[in-house]
């Protein structure tokens, strides 16, 4: 009966201070919306994308003519041919084109030379994104080869009908590996980023606990529960329970968010193709150790307002270190180590290994381990420091 | 009821509590007095199980506190300075929320929280949210939790601090009531006048020793006059009265003024000195 007053008391006080549990819920979302949006062609492949250029022609061969013939096999690249040099780079610098194609005066003449250099200009605005450039710069090599490699073929005599009828990406194809063999997308922004800002608002909590804790420190509550013989687990438990449910609740409108507001707004609709138990399971093991964390920060801290900077601040490094907002793969081998260090980093694996790899409930054991062992740990400190002090 | 015998105790090397031998009783009014950091919080902590001591021992109805701290804590209520309650919780709910912690549970917490309400009358503000309280509603509410065990010994520390005068009386009062249920409270106040409204016997506590202790009338009564003159006032012993008095005629000043006895507050300036211990 103590731990059920115990909890009603902690569920009260949350739900009476609307603007802060209104907070743990806003603010996830709008990262989530923002984000996907404004990152939702990071993670597409450019396949899939339509990318607009211009041609200069400035060769009045037939080789360069067979080029651009071979380019308008690529649906995805359309591009319009244009006479003022000047008047394309000005428009591919204002953003009209992706890029301007100068084909050169001597491209028909130097094309099978083994010396030939510099026969294709591409000019692009500085804003490019780097991905974009080189996908772009390897399709036009792909029609050159292509072309280069149909001449030296032509001029064998053992001629072989199927090498004329591949071309080098013909060759290759790319596989995303999933549980799910039907599946072979490659990750949306959405998918990518609703686990990330789930993880950041989920240790969160930090700032509600701390403060609320440092209040019942400060005003004699805990002294008055300690003189009237009330166990300390009941006090943990009542703290624990209602902020793993607040966490669980965070995961699932975020999760909505993700499937039903990002689409209305244009991004992509975040798939439901996981494993909902073992999201529970990695889901669970990420509260208890924010909360852990929290009790610990809330023994450390001297005021609120102390506790309300301290908790905030570290939460934004653990979610920098952590790869929340910097994705860990575009990080220097270094800072990729240094990510071990921040609990959000494991989170993050885990709710990754759900959400964007599709596994189950075994394949996120490890990093569900390593965060209870977290938590287990701050909260043993925080205990032992409270009991000291 | 309670008895303490030679306790000690150091933060590291300052010495909090020196060598405190007291004795205090059912149905009576224990004042402890002193300045700040003198000394009293340390020993209603240890009293209440708060804090451990390093020697000495507290006895409680004769058990000894460190091997029956569960039942002195079952028998004992602790009404901090601090308003220490939820703010965003009402009356009801803080009150049902100490009930639960203390063990309470279906028609016993109901009809105990009805109780404390009544005894506190805190009735009308019952669900209203405690951070919109008076000074004086948020005292009352904090008293009214410190009562929800029925307790035997209670101890009071400083009860009174920020509220208007009619609160004031309202808490004074109730306290003296308390006492008529065969309880100990345990009183401290920086407010003498209080203290010689409230307690029976009193002891003042400075530097962690106790410097006074005894029956608040004795003490008061001790055979002391203070005579005023033009020039000063002067507190001397009644045996001296009379030499006093001739050597003030000879010297020309007018006397102005004899009472008899201590003004407690006074009495507490002389034993503990006018310096300010902030």
């Amino acid at each position: 009966m103590k731990l059920f007053y115990a909890l009603k008391k902690e569920f009260i006080i949350l739900f009476r201070n609307k603007s802060a549990v209104l907070s743990l819920f806003l603010m996830p979302a709008i990262f989530i919306l923002i984000m996907s949006l404004a990152q939702k062609d990071i993670y597409k492949e450019y396949t899939h994308a339509n990318i607009t250029y211009v041609i200069i022609n400035q060769d009045k061969g037939e080789k360069s003519l067979t080029f651009i013939d071979a380019l308008k096999t690529y649906e995805n690249l359309t591009f319009t041919i244009k006479n003022d040099l000047d008047e394309a780079q000005k428009s591919t610098k204002e953003g009209k084109y992706k890029f301007t194609l100068r084909i050169s005066p001597d491209f028909s003449e130097q094309f099978y030379k083994i010396t030939a250099k510099n026969l294709i200009d591409i000019y692009m605005s500085p804003a490019t994104k780097a991905p974009v450039k080189l996908y772009f710069q390897s399709k036009m090599i792909e029609k050159i080869m292509t072309l280069k490699m149909k001449k030296m073929l032509d001029s064998m005599t053992m001629y072989d009908e199927r090498v004329k009828a591949s071309s080098p990406t013909d060759m290759l194809h790319t596989h995303y590996l999933y549980d799910n063999d039907n599946k072979s997308d490659i990750p949306t922004a959405t998918q990518q980023n609703v686990p990330a800002w789930i993880v950041f608002s989920m240790f969160f909590v930090i700032i509600p606990i701390s403060t609320l804790f440092i209040i019942e420190r400060d005003d004699g509550t805990l002294a008055r529960l300690k003189t009237m013989n009330s166990p300390k687990s009941i006090f943990v438990i009542s703290k624990i329970i209602p902020y793993m449910l607040i966490n669980q609740l965070q995961l699932y409108s975020m999760i909505l968010v993700g499937y039903f507001i990002v689409p209305l707004l244009g991004g992509d609709r975040l798939s439901l193709d996981i494993n909902f138990a073992a999201l529970f399971v990695i889901s669970l093991a990420i509260s208890f150790a924010a909360i852990g964390f929290a009790l610990f920060l809330s023994t450390l801290m001297k005021s609120i307002e102390q506790a309300s900077v301290v908790g905030a601040l570290s939460a934004v490094i653990m979610g920098a270190v952590g790869g929340i907002m910097i994705p860990k793969l575009v990080m220097p081998p270094l800072m990729q180590e240094m990510t071990l260090l921040s609990p959000m980093s494991w989170a993050l694996e885990g709710m990754l290994d759900v959400f964007v790899r599709e596994l189950g409930v075994v394949d996120v054991l490890y990093e569900a381990s390593v965060l209870v062992i977290f938590a287990i740990i701050t909260l043993a400190i925080a205990i032992h420091y409270y009991k000291r002090k | 009821m309670i008895e303490i015998s030679n306790l000690s105790k150091c933060y590291g090397e300052y010495k909090a509590l020196k060598d405190i031998s007291l004795s205090m009783q059912r149905g009576s009014i224990y004042g402890l007095l002193g300045p700040n950091g003198a000394g009293k919080t340390t020993l209603i902590s240890s009293l209440v199980g708060l804090h451990t001591f390093d020697s000495g021992t507290i006895r409680v109805e004769g058990q000894n506190i460190k091997e029956h701290l569960a039942y002195i804590q079952s028998i004992s209520s602790l009404i901090p300075q601090e308003l220490a309650f939820y703010p965003t919780l009402t009356a009801a709910e803080n009150l049902e929320y100490f009930a639960g912690m203390l063990g309470l549970k279906g028609g016993a917490l109901k009809s105990r929280i009805d109780e404390v309400i009544y005894l506190t009358q805190l009735s009308d503000a019952y669900s209203k949210e405690a951070q919109t309280y008076s000074g004086g509603l948020k005292r009352r509410l904090n008293i009214a939790i410190g009562l929800l065990s029925d307790p035997k010994i209670i101890y009071l520390d400083e009860p009174t601090v920020g509220i208007d005068p009619q609160s004031r009386n309202f808490i004074l009062e109730s306290i003296k009531k308390m006492k008529d249920d065969n309880r100990l409270i345990v009183y401290t106040s920086h407010y003498m006048n209080e203290v010689e409204f409230l307690c029976d016997k009193i002891a003042i506590i400075d530097h962690g020793k106790i410097i006074q202790e005894g029956n608040l009338n004795t003490i008061l009564a001790k055979a002391k006059a203070t005579v005023k003159t033009s020039h000063e006032v002067l507190e001397v012993d009644i045996e001296l009265l009379s030499d006093t008095l001739a050597r003030l005629t000879k010297d020309g000043q007018k006397v102005e003024s004899i009472e008899y006895g201590h003004n407690l507050e006074n009495y507490f300036l002389k034993m503990t000195d006018k310096k300010l211990r902030d």
